[in-house]
């Protein structure tokens, strides 16, 4: 009965000041995680598949999607330069698929078809011993593009190429990019 | 014991409330300093230059920067409105601001011996004014026609941003010189207190690349430049003086219905200048990107 308890009285003020101050940290951070909320999340990738095509060439494809089935983000742009290095490289030659040299990779013709696609930038450039490949494509609907299965974005074939194992293909991170349609317009591509 | 138990619910309660005011006091706090914070930045940007007169033997001027609101002031003394003139009536081709002041302005190229004035100013195009003789110009006068990319008619003014430089020693930023444009799309602007000498001249308006004029010589008097054969580039959407797929994506941003009137946010996306966006604005833009980045003068 006599025994010494803990006294709250005293520390109360000190209790409801820490109290408030967590209060508003978490207000803090519940607005954080609101605005993460309402950015796009970086669901979009774009791959290169590489296979040996006839006449001794190599079909290289890009493909790309927007976002897994359940998460799928709606795009306006897709931009990107692609490193191809190779042992072979003064041999190497961006054709069609005859063999014949081109001055531009070719955009799928599923895309083109829609007449919806713009195409601003299609080249390809050597230096510093290696291939560059740029493509940007524009999607010009009011409503974007949105897609969860790969769908081709565009193909070209590579001739000169002993072994398709012997290409190397890398993605420039800083020029390869997927925006959001919606605002605020953000990269997409998740590598 | 009732009576301890009232009395500690009514010290809890005091606490809440002296934590609730506190909260209060310390947000009006921050947003006074913020108020202050606001009014001075406002203050310091509202500077002009004048050749002030010492009434000294010695060092009869000096040039100075002071408030826009004490010109009057200054002029009444016998002060002159923008740079100094040389020593003996010669022009000061390269004879620095008595009190330079380098500063960053994020533009490139700035040295720290940089000697750098930066007029935030708004420039209204002057009126055509008939040269008498008897005064006598100690500044310069410049006036230049631009063009820009996608513009062949009548069409609003426009607000550039104009930098004359001198390698590493100088650097003059006007950030708000107003150009008016004529029927043909034609836009002309009139500066009237940059020193004479040869500078190297860059433009920029919002929504267009920088473009950068060479040796360009200003004397004591009247010049005019015509650099209306080489357009301001379309397609600098997010004002990083450069045009990439970002640019683009930001103008589809705001593409989302058949009719897409122009408000305070999107109005940097109408190059035509029509009240609407639409898609054929963006014909100069893909035009110009030939690849994926194409970045301004600087």
């Amino acid at each position: 009965m006599g025994g010494k308890g803990f006294r709250l009285g005293k520390y109360k003020l000190i209790i409801l000041f820490f109290i408030g101050v967590l209060g508003l940290v978490f207000l803090g951070r519940r607005n954080y995680f609101a605005s993460l909320a309402l950015t796009p999340a970086s669901t979009g990738d774009v791959r290169v598949f590489a296979e040996n095509s006839t006449g001794n060439l190599t079909k290289v494809e890009l493909r790309f999607k927007t976002g897994p089935e359940n998460s799928t983000e709606t795009i306006s742009t897709i931009a990107f330069r692609l490193k191809i290095s190779s042992d072979n490289l003064p041999d190497l030659k961006v054709t069609d698929d005859k063999g014949n040299e081109v001055f531009g990779i070719s955009p799928s013709q599923e895309l083109v078809d829609t007449g919806n696609w713009e195409f601003p930038v299609n080249r390809f450039e050597e230096k510093d011993g290696n291939l560059f490949v740029e493509l940007a494509a524009v999607y010009k609907d009011k409503n974007g593009y949105k897609t969860s299965d790969y769908k081709t974005l565009a193909t070209f074939y590579l001739s000169g190429v002993d072994d398709k194992n012997l290409l190397d293909f890398e993605f420039d991170k800083e020029m390869t990019e997927m925006f959001s349609k919606r605002r605020p317009v953000t990269d997409i591509w998740g590598n | 014991m009732a009576r301890v138990v009232a009395f500690n619910a009514f010290s809890a309660l005091i606490g809440v409330v002296i934590l609730i005011l506190s909260v209060f006091a310390g947000v009006y706090l921050v947003k006074q300093e913020q108020n202050i914070a606001n009014r001075a930045e406002e203050l310091r940007e509202h500077k002009v230059n004048v050749c002030h007169k010492t009434g000294s033997q010695s060092n009869p001027w000096v040039q100075i920067e002071i408030s826009e609101n004490a010109m009057n002031a200054h002029l009444e003394h016998g002060d002159i409105q923008g740079n100094c003139p040389g020593e003996g009536g010669k022009d000061d081709e390269n004879k620095p601001t008595s009190n330079p002041t380098p500063t960053s302005v994020g533009i490139g190229g700035v040295s720290s011996t940089t000697v750098v004035n930066v007029n935030n100013q708004t420039i209204t195009p002057a009126p055509e004014i008939e040269i008498v003789k008897e005064y006598v110009y100690v500044t310069t006068r410049f006036d230049f026609k631009i063009k820009f990319q996608g513009i062949n008619e009548k069409k609003p003014d426009k607000i550039v941003r104009v930098i004359f430089r001198k390698g590493d020693e100088e650097l003059h930023v006007y950030n708000k010189v107003v150009v008016t444009s004529d029927k043909k799309g034609i836009y002309r602007g009139t500066i009237t207190d940059v020193r004479p000498g040869v500078w190297e001249v860059l433009i920029k308006g919002d929504g267009y690349l920088q473009k950068r004029f060479e040796k360009v010589n200003l004397v004591r008097g009247r010049n005019t430049y015509d650099w209306t054969e080489e357009e301001l580039l379309a397609g600098d959407f997010d004002l990083d003086n450069d045009l990439d797929a970002k640019d683009i994506a930001e103008f589809m941003s705001f593409f989302n219905e058949d009719l897409n009137p122009v408000t305070d946010e999107n109005k940097i996306f109408d190059l035509d200048m029509n009240g609407f966006l639409n898609l054929e604005e963006m014909t100069f833009v893909f035009t110009n990107l030939n690849t994926l980045r194409i970045v301004g003068d600087n």
